[in-house]
């Protein structure tokens, strides 16, 4: 997969042909009832994003966003608007070279049907097409968590790329949300999630060690003005330190511009330096954000305790 | 804590029960504690209790608390570094054991990685009574690292709160802190039954506590962690005498004084009922023979002192 060219007019085709805009609801544009064996995670072995004429330095990005719920909004943000902003300002600023993007749906392994839903590695048109045969199950809620975890197990153990293989890169991971992330994976929600036999529950330090040897990952936490929006980003703030950050719900319109300044930060840019370009409405309101991100590059090396 | 190396072989000693002496496992030397051995042991004693106070300068007293932590530095078969920041140190039969800020980390010694494995295969197959779960895997290990170590030892790092710190730490308690600290191990002994498990090192370095909000854990050792009536014969009985010889060994008098009722001593020095269900259930009752029944004191406020928006008066 990932070979093509993302182009603008297949997105206004694409636009035309499934009638999105942003008077469409989520269950308008996710229309699926139950998810595509295609996309189950269980029912996935691996996802490649391989080199290709088109593609020949492939940097794998990965976008999981939380489908528990009434997080039908964010699906919805990623569909009709940030995934088509996202990949073209990557692009347009070169954040990273030759992008190609899967979509994750996350839901929650201890209550959900579809707990992880995962599309294809894909240059073009069909990483948004692909988004849309997703099912929002807005299973999850009222267990201290969701499981963004299982993005973290499936990148890391179920992902083949060529930007590793072949030159040690890393790809990056976005994982998207409103809530904690359950503490560990146990050998059930392995197995049910991923049809996979472990020995040992695997705990999200664990996860994220082993994930970062091939993936810079980072979470946006999405603040919703209630008590435990600074509890809940300070817990993502302790796990992820440097590699978090907020988003106001109210600002989700700018989620493309916040995960691409993040890429360039991740690239070497100043925060100042990613922002530049930007109007200056849509700097001011992702600056706070963006102030978060702190890239230390002996993430990997040592490791303390 | 400081760490004593025998002045014979200069390995690490292990300290006794009552913290006054310590002990090398390599060539038997013992080593009665001097006063400057008790003074840190005070000193670091007041400065945690200081830490777990919640007022506004805390924040800064738990740093300063672990400015002094000393350091040891590991190399993974992978060129990865660990570091480790600790404050109490011990040499156990299978590993050495560093207690750091937020995690325990085990160095297995040469020979003993299945010993590393079967902590992790131990702590993964807890389970937890569907209704309570969070709550009651918050006192057991989460394993946060696992690596091979470039001696190709293994090296297992375990979760901890901050505010927690192993028993022996505490030196001598008195009866209504043993109390609470039985009520902990009591309900760990019940989880322990649920799964059908017996941890026969329940102990003053393998419980840790958080003296705050009166929460005990039972971290340490899951190597020896086997299923009931398995290989050595192991039963609920075991769990269940751990607990007492550890809480009888945490106790500040045996004589019968207000602090220290009868009905506390009795517990202490009784055997142990048929399960960890029937003996929190005995405890359960010498628990108000001890202390009496839990009062309910009206207080003089009503709910509008209490409820309303700030500024309301």
């Amino acid at each position: 997969m990932g070979r093509g060219s993302y182009r603008a007019t297949d997105w206004a085709a694409l636009r035309t042909s499934r009638k999105l805009s942003g008077d469409s609801t989520a269950v308008q544009i996710f229309d699926s009832k139950a998810a595509n064996n295609s996309v189950r995670s269980n029912l996935v072995k691996t996802r490649e994003a391989r080199d290709n004429e088109d593609s020949p330095k492939s940097t794998p990005v990965i976008i999981g966003f939380d489908v528990t719920a009434s997080m039908g909004y964010l699906a919805k943000e990623i569909a009709t608007n940030a995934l088509n902003n996202m990949i073209t300002t990557i692009l347009s600023k070169n954040a990273v070279t030759n992008p190609q993007v899967l979509c994750a749906a996350i839901g929650d392994v201890k209550s959900d049907r579809y707990p992880l839903q995962v599309t294809q590695f894909e240059s073009d048109i069909r990483m948004v097409s692909q988004l849309m045969t997703l099912c929002l199950e807005g299973g999850g809620g009222g267990n201290g968590g969701e499981s963004y975890n299982l993005l973290w197990y499936f990148a890391s153990r179920h992902t083949v790329t060529d930007c590793y293989e072949k030159r040690k890169g890393k790809g990056l991971i976005f994982s998207i949300g409103d809530d904690k992330c359950h503490p560990e994976l146990t050998r059930n929600d392995i197995f049910n999630a991923f049809a996979d036999n472990v020995p040992y529950t695997v705990s999200n330090e664990e996860l994220i060690r082993e994930v970062s040897a091939k993936y810079d990952i980072f979470h946006l936490y999405i603040e919703n003005d209630t008590v435990s929006d600074k509890e809940v980003f300070r817990y993502w703030n302790d796990l992820l330190p440097g590699r978090s950050c907020p988003i106001h719900k109210k600002d989700i319109s700018l989620l493309s511009d916040l995960i691409v300044a993040i890429m360039l930060v991740n690239g070497g840019m100043t925060q100042n330096q990613a922002l530049q370009g930007m109007n200056q409405d849509t700097a001011e309101r992702i600056a706070r954000s963006l102030s978060f991100i702190e890239i230390k590059k002996t993430y990997n090396n040592i490791i303390s305790f | 804590m400081r760490n004593l190396n025998c002045k014979n072989c200069g390995s690490a000693m292990i300290y006794d029960v009552s913290s006054m002496m310590a002990h090398c496992r390599f060539c038997g030397t013992s080593y009665v504690l001097d006063h400057k051995d008790t003074d840190y042991f005070k000193t670091f004693y007041r400065q945690m209790i200081e830490s777990s106070s919640k007022d506004e300068d805390r924040k800064q007293r738990d740093d300063s608390l672990w400015e002094n932590a000393d350091t040891m530095s590991f190399t993974t078969q992978e060129g990865q570094v660990i570091e480790l920041k600790y404050l109490h140190f011990y040499s156990d039969k299978c590993a050495d054991v560093f207690v750091t800020r937020r995690n325990i980390a085990f160095h297995f010694r040469a020979g003993m990685n299945d010993q590393a494995e079967h902590f992790r295969r131990m702590v993964s197959s807890l389970d937890y009574p569907s209704a309570d779960t969070r709550a009651l895997s918050d006192f057991f290990p989460r394993v946060t690292g696992a690596f091979v170590l470039d001696d190709g030892t293994s090296l297992l790092v375990i979760n901890k709160r901050e505010e927690e710190y192993p028993l022996r730490l505490f030196g001598k308690l008195g009866g209504r802190h043993i109390a609470w600290i039985i009520s902990r191990l009591e309900n760990l002994c019940c989880v322990l039954e649920y799964n059908g498990l017996v941890h026969p090192e329940i102990d003053l370095d393998t419980v840790y506590i958080n003296p705050g909000n009166h929460t005990a854990c039972l971290y340490c050792n899951w190597w020896s962690v086997e299923r009931k009536n398995s290989e050595h014969m192991l039963t609920s009985a075991d769990n269940l005498k751990g607990l007492r010889k550890t809480v009888k060994a945490l106790l500040e008098t045996e004589e019968v004084t207000p602090d220290t009722p009868q009905a506390l001593l009795d517990f202490i020095n009784s055997e142990p009922k048929f399960d960890a269900y029937e003996d929190f259930a005995y405890w359960d009752d010498l628990l108000i023979k001890a202390f009496g029944e839990r009062k309910f004191i009206k207080m003089d406020t009503e709910d509008s002192d209490i409820y309303g928006k700030q500024g309301d008066s």
